[in-house]
């Protein structure tokens, strides 16, 4: 084929061509920018400063560069008129083609050459966590990726249009879009894929799929503009249009293009990461639906298999349910959006049911019509992919032989709309996993292994009682701590026992703990005082639930050990996730009214800020704390949209949603512990405040009504609303 | 209108000397050939004329006032067709010659272009836009434009390439018309076209002028020097330089011009173009 | 002269090129209006002079890059091939230049008033607002002497070296990227974002602080004076 035959002649003239010389060796060094000036992942592990970010860099300045090498390339023969001489050989068609293949070619090359020279440098940055897999996987996804993309849309560009100039400003409109107004959606970000943290202890493949899917999508995209374009390329004389009707009379052009579009669109439609859950986070409706009359929750078995190569989870379920309504009942479960339900069995006869495709906080609904019988077993199965609701913060559903988090309805099907039993919702689970992962439960419950199986796997059993669950699992090392009277289960990554025995985490934990035993009290979990505290793959936060609190891995890096400032110790995110056990586990909060800035995060963050304060002193605490609640709040009320919300109301429902969203956590995390702080100056400093927070953890709860309440913080303080407004 | 050269040299930053002590008078009304090998200066000699370029030696006077301080007078009487440029290809033809028109500063536009575009053949094409017009078509407007205004001096570097034998026959005429009141310089590689027209001719090879003269001065110096035989196994002598082979039923007959003629060369009378090539031939061999 | 001015506009503004330009600059606005704009800055309304601002400063790459294009236009090989006649005629080569350039400028300012007018259009539909006047300052302070010194310097660097042009356009890029004094706060988009918060005031009117103002105006003073300059080169 004339193609295979003219593309090494090809290749070498571009590869002698200094201006292509040029161009890989600044591709080559373009991920220093990573290093200093663009840094777009915004997590401290050193995998996201010295991996992601550099790779990221490299794909943007590589795409970019080898876009404009490639328009320059196609417009030579135009600009040198030597295009009439070379067509009256070689059809401009098969021109193109050999062009293209070089190009990509040499982009191939540079991407190689690029890793090659960066492999040391990135193991020297990173340090201990490195690990080839991790490179190799960044460099080909986060950067490799990016230069075909640019290569085949600026080829597209200029075939369109035979215009150099044109294609140009065509050409950075594309980046420009990417890098700017298109930078927060994933699926649309071709140039700089939404990648804001790498983990350095655990397995990143949900992330490297995530952007290698993206990446896949818009190969096929501009695949196929390029061919349409292809089908453009102007012959005998013929504009655009001329051109394309005299290419398309070989029938197989028009039907690859067509096929590589269909292909992305159904790519792009299809993607398995991200759910479709309702963006306004206001509306809570699964809440709200209304209890199935006269039928009881009993009992829940699941037996769940997850595949650690496929990231994907297999399972079966069985609820047992009294239904003494004597009617047939609709019972609805909460799964995960990205997995199907099948063989859905009551009392061992199939019974219909219904997937919603409404979702809302990363669950689907999940109607079944239990039969009018008293003693009812519903048993179901369950498989898929877990879909996330963060598009920007994507990792968290990780699944593999590292790691593995399993929320709620991830886990099994959560019921919804079922009154508890005498017992609660007594559960047992039941997991599969790999001999080299041990499964801790997030909560007081504890796994033990019942089974070791023929394929290496091993079973684990715990036993909880709850409609959700969350549930851990990876290779963990269990260090025991004792501190404030009860015992904590302190479980980390194995790939970070040397940096947290130099960070000397474990004392910074006790520091925590004593700290808010000393001031507010004793936690208790009932049967063994015993705390989990988990880490995490790096997740931007944490949460905590009775007896566990969750350890962010961003907490404790090498990265963070050098930073003075913070004095080596303990990683402010784990200090205000213990804190939670005292504030908003151990004391409730009414979260009914999402508006109101009374929640367990005020609390929270102002003891936070107390610990923070001993720890490292007072004026890293007023820089790092007070001052940033204030320019936060004083930001929120300047807010145009806040001053002015006739304004917010003529904004599409979409704009709206997002710019509410993005203020109602302003005056829960900021304004409240500023309140806080306030009532500390008018009630008479710091120990004055620590005896009314003290009274308030230890004080008698009203069982029916067992919320801490702003009301009952002021009487306490024996201020007003007025008292704490802040001017 | 009177240009003199005055010993110029031209020599590039290159080190290349295109143009050694040449002394030239060129006088209105006249049309001058110029002829000369490819590399052997007449493009520079016309950039030079159009101050384009500055000689490294010597003075061009315009007039009687240096070319330096007369630019302005020059180029105000100036019409120049060079052997490679461009067009506006997104301006018609009319658009393009109002264009330079304006850039000529003639006073009554429109009567100028059309009088041009008549002379030119160009009316059918007058509202085509450039970039549709054939590689003939597009050399008239280029003449066109060096024509537009009827300025005093004129010069054309192989105006006719890419014209057919009709248009070469009409422009030719036209060129000739046009030197009855004009200084008109014509460099070019066709001898029809200098034969038929020029009063004068310039013959430049390595930057130096080998002939000044009309073109009957140069076809008598080469007078016994041109001579035709039958190519057979005979050994060609030094100094022969074959201008023409042709395939016969009896034979290849050869025409060939050399200072010294061979004896089974039959004398022949000397063409412009013989007299021209015996005139290289010999510069060479020297 | 009006002439040959109404004939370079033609040659630059009736083209693929322009229409092609001008639709991505329509397409990347309504964007960035639609995405970051319509959030205000610094507290200000969507429709402020400020959030005005930042949304021209947003656009200020693309329009520096199609006057250094237009530029092209005068620089490229095509262009010198047709400049050989040019020269040959008695038309000054400085007002030749000014008046090319002056088609090149009026470019720039068609777009720039595309870019203003989807403004005014956005804000009309979005928020019912027509209070454009208000705007005119700070278009002013941020695009003109911008498209001015582009002009100035990017003719000056066409003179020497044709592709010199194309590299200069890089530079409201490395504008954004690299750290700037807050004297050039323009070019990076940080004035709009910043200064109003030094004010002190909520809903601030348009002020520049001295230090922007003579920045702007040492660029508009540095372009036109590079207008002038011609490269000292033999004549080849």
């Amino acid at each position: 084929m004339k193609t295979m035959r003219l593309f090494p002649l090809e290749l070498k003239r571009l590869l002698q061509s200094r201006l292509t010389w040029l161009t890989m060796a600044l591709t080559v060094l373009s991920p220093v920018l990573g290093l200093v000036l663009y840094k777009p992942a915004t997590s401290t592990t050193m995998l996201s400063m010295y991996l992601a970010n550099p790779a990221i860099a490299g794909g943007v300045a590589g795409a970019i560069l080898f876009g404009l090498l490639t328009i320059f390339e196609l417009d030579r023969a135009c600009r040198s008129r030597v295009d009439i001489l070379t067509d009256a050989v070689v059809s401009p068609l098969t021109t193109a083609l050999t062009r293209l293949l070089a190009l990509l070619t040499a982009a191939v090359l540079t991407v190689g050459l690029t890793m090659l020279v960066w492999l040391p440098i990135s193991a020297g940055l990173i340090g201990s966590v490195f690990t080839g897999a991790n490179y190799v996987l960044a460099y080909l996804l986060l950067m490799g990726l990016a230069l075909p993309l640019g290569v085949l849309a600026a080829a597209a560009a200029y075939q369109f249009t035979r215009r150099a100039d044109l294609s140009i400003v065509l050409f950075i409109a594309f980046c420009a879009l990417s890098l700017t107004v298109w930078a927060s959606d994933w699926q649309l970000c071709w140039l700089n894929p939404c990648v804001w943290a790498l983990s350095d202890d655990f397995s990143n493949f949900r992330v490297f799929r995530s952007v290698a899917w993206m990446r896949f999508t818009w190969l096929l995209t501009l695949a196929g503009v390029w061919t349409v374009s292809y089908l453009c390329i102007r012959q005998y004389g013929k504009g655009v249009f001329g051109s394309l009707a005299r290419s398309t009379r070989r029938l197989y052009r028009p039907v690859i293009a067509l096929a590589l579009l269909a292909c992305s669109g159904t790519a792009y439609a299809a993607q398995p990461f991200i759910d479709r859950s309702n963006p306004d986070l206001t509306v809570m409706s699964f809440y709200e639906i209304p209890y199935a009359e006269g039928v009881t929750f009993v009992r829940r078995t699941a037996q769940v298999f997850p595949d650690t190569d496929a990231g994907t989870v297999t399972g079966r379920a069985s609820y047992q349910f009294q239904n003494t309504s004597g009617q047939e009942q609709s019972v609805s479960f909460g799964i995960n959006p990205g997995y199907t339900i099948s063989n859905v069995k009551a009392n061992g006869a199939d019974v219909p049911f219904t997937v919603s495709d409404y979702q809302e906080y990363n669950e689907a609904r999940l109607e079944v019509t239990i039969p009018a019988e008293e003693e009812v077993e519903l048993t179901m199965e369950y498989s898929g992919f877990p879909q996330e609701s963060l598009p920007t913060m994507q990792g968290g559903k990780e699944l593999s032989r590292e790691y593995l988090c399993l929320e709620n309805s991830a886990l099994s099907p959560r019921v919804m709309n079922v009154m508890p039993g005498e017992a609660g919702y007594p559960t047992t689970i039941e997991i599969t996993l790999p001999a080299s992962m041990i499964a801790i439960p997030f909560s007081s419950s504890e796994a033990e292994v019942i089974s070791e199986n023929e394929d290496g796997t091993r079973t684990w059993r715990y036993e909880a009682n709850s409609a959700g669950g969350i549930l851990y699992a990876g290779d963990y090392i269990c260090e025991q701590i004792e501190a404030g009277g009860m015992t904590i289960e302190f479980y980390y990554g194995r790939k970070h026992q040397a940096v947290m025995e130099a960070a000397k985490a474990v004392d910074a934990v006790k520091e925590v703990v004593d700290y808010c035993t000393e001031h507010y009290g004793s936690l208790s979990f009932g049967a063994g005082e015993t705390l989990k505290l988990i880490q995490s793959r790096v997740a931007g936060g944490g949460y905590a639930v009775g007896g566990a609190s969750l350890l962010d891995e961003a907490d404790f890096t090498i990265a963070n050990l050098g930073n003075a400032e913070k004095g080596g110790g303990a990683g402010e995110v784990m200090i205000h996730e213990l804190v939670h056990q005292w504030w908003g586990l151990g004391n409730m909060f009414d979260t009914s009214d999402s508006t109101s800035p009374w929640s367990a995060e005020g609390l929270t963050v102002y003891t936070t800020y107390r610990i923070v304060k001993e720890l490292y002193g007072e004026d890293y605490a007023r820089e790092h704390y007070i001052d940033q609640w204030q320019q936060t709040v004083d930001d929120y009320y300047l807010n145009f949209y806040v001053r002015n919300p006739k304004y917010l109301e003529m904004l599409p429902e979409q704009v709206q949603l997002a710019i509410s969203n993005s203020l109602s956590q302003v005056r829960q995390y900021n304004e409240m512990p500023l309140k806080i702080w306030k009532a500390e100056q008018l009630v008479g400093g710091e120990e004055a405040m620590d005896q009314i927070l003290h009274d308030l953890f230890n004080r008698e709860l009203d069982p029916m009504y067992p919320y801490l309440t702003y009301q009952e913080f002021l009487d306490a303080c024996g201020l007003t609303e007025e008292d704490l407004n802040l001017e | 209108m009177e240009i003199k050269i005055q010993n110029v040299s031209m020599t590039y930053p290159s080190g290349k000397q295109a143009l050694k002590g040449l002394n030239l008078e060129l006088k209105s009304p006249s049309l001058i050939g110029l002829l000369g090998p490819n590399g052997a200066g007449k493009s520079t000699l016309m950039k030079l004329l159009v101050a384009a370029l500055q000689p490294t030696e010597g003075n061009i006077l315009v007039d009687r006032m240096p070319l330096s301080k007369a630019e302005s007078h020059l180029k105000a009487s100036l019409g120049y067709l060079p052997q490679d440029f461009g067009l506006f290809d997104e301006l018609t033809v009319t658009q393009f010659l109002d264009y330079m028109a304006a850039l000529k500063g003639i006073a009554n536009p429109k009567t100028a272009i059309q009088k041009t575009i008549q002379a030119v053949n160009l009316e059918e094409k007058a509202k085509s836009k450039i970039r549709t017009l054939s590689g003939g078509q597009r050399q008239r407007v280029g003449i066109a434009q060096a024509l537009l205004g009827n300025p005093p001096f004129l010069i054309f570097d192989e105006p006719t390439v890419g014209l057919d034998p009709e248009e070469r026959i009409h422009f030719r005429n036209l060129f000739s018309r046009t030197a009855e009141e004009h200084l008109l310089l014509l460099s070019t590689h066709i001898i029809e076209d200098v034969q038929s027209v020029c009063d004068q001719i310039v013959v430049i090879h390595h930057g130096t002028i080998l002939f000044t003269g009309t073109p009957e001065q140069l076809i008598q110096s080469a007078t016994g020097h041109v001579g035709v035989f039958w190519e057979k196994d005979e050994t060609l002598e030094q100094g022969l330089h074959i201008t023409a082979r042709v395939n016969t039923s009896q034979g290849i007959r050869c025409r060939a011009v050399a200072d010294k003629l061979p004896s089974y060369a039959q004398a022949e009378e000397p063409s412009l173009e013989d007299a021209y090539l015996y005139l290289i031939s010999r510069e060479a061999a020297q | 002269m009006s002439k040959i001015f109404r004939y370079e506009c033609r040659r630059l503004l009736w083209n693929k090129f322009f229409i092609g330009l001008a639709v991505v600059l329509l397409l990347y606005g309504a964007l960035v209006l639609h995405a970051v704009t319509i959030l205000g800055v610094s507290h200000t309304a969507p429709f402020s002079p400020w959030s005005f601002g930042d949304y021209l400063s947003r656009m200020l790459p693309l329009l520096w890059i199609g006057m250094l294009f237009f530029l092209t236009f005068y620089t490229s090989p095509k262009a010198r091939r047709a400049a050989v006649l040019m020269d040959a005629t008695p038309m000054p080569p400085k007002q030749y230049a000014l008046v090319r350039c002056a088609a090149a400028l009026t470019g720039g300012v068609l777009l720039s008033l595309l870019c203003m007018g989807e403004a005014a259009v956005f804000y009309g539909r979005m928020f019912g607002w027509y209070g454009w006047g208000s705007l005119l300052l700070p278009a002013l302070a941020t695009l003109l002497p911008a498209l001015v010194f582009a002009l100035g310097s990017g003719w000056l660097l066409g003179q020497i070296r044709p592709w010199l042009v194309y590299v200069w356009m890089a530079v409201p890029f490395l504008c954004m990227a690299l750290p700037l004094p807050d004297a050039l706060g323009i070019w990076n988009g940080h004035f709009f974002s910043k200064y109003p918060l030094a004010l002190g005031t909520l809903d601030p009117a348009f002020s520049m602080p001295a230090a922007v103002l003579i920045v702007q105006c040492i660029l508009l003073a540095t372009g036109i004076v590079l207008l002038m300059v011609r490269p000292a080169r033999s004549k080849r």
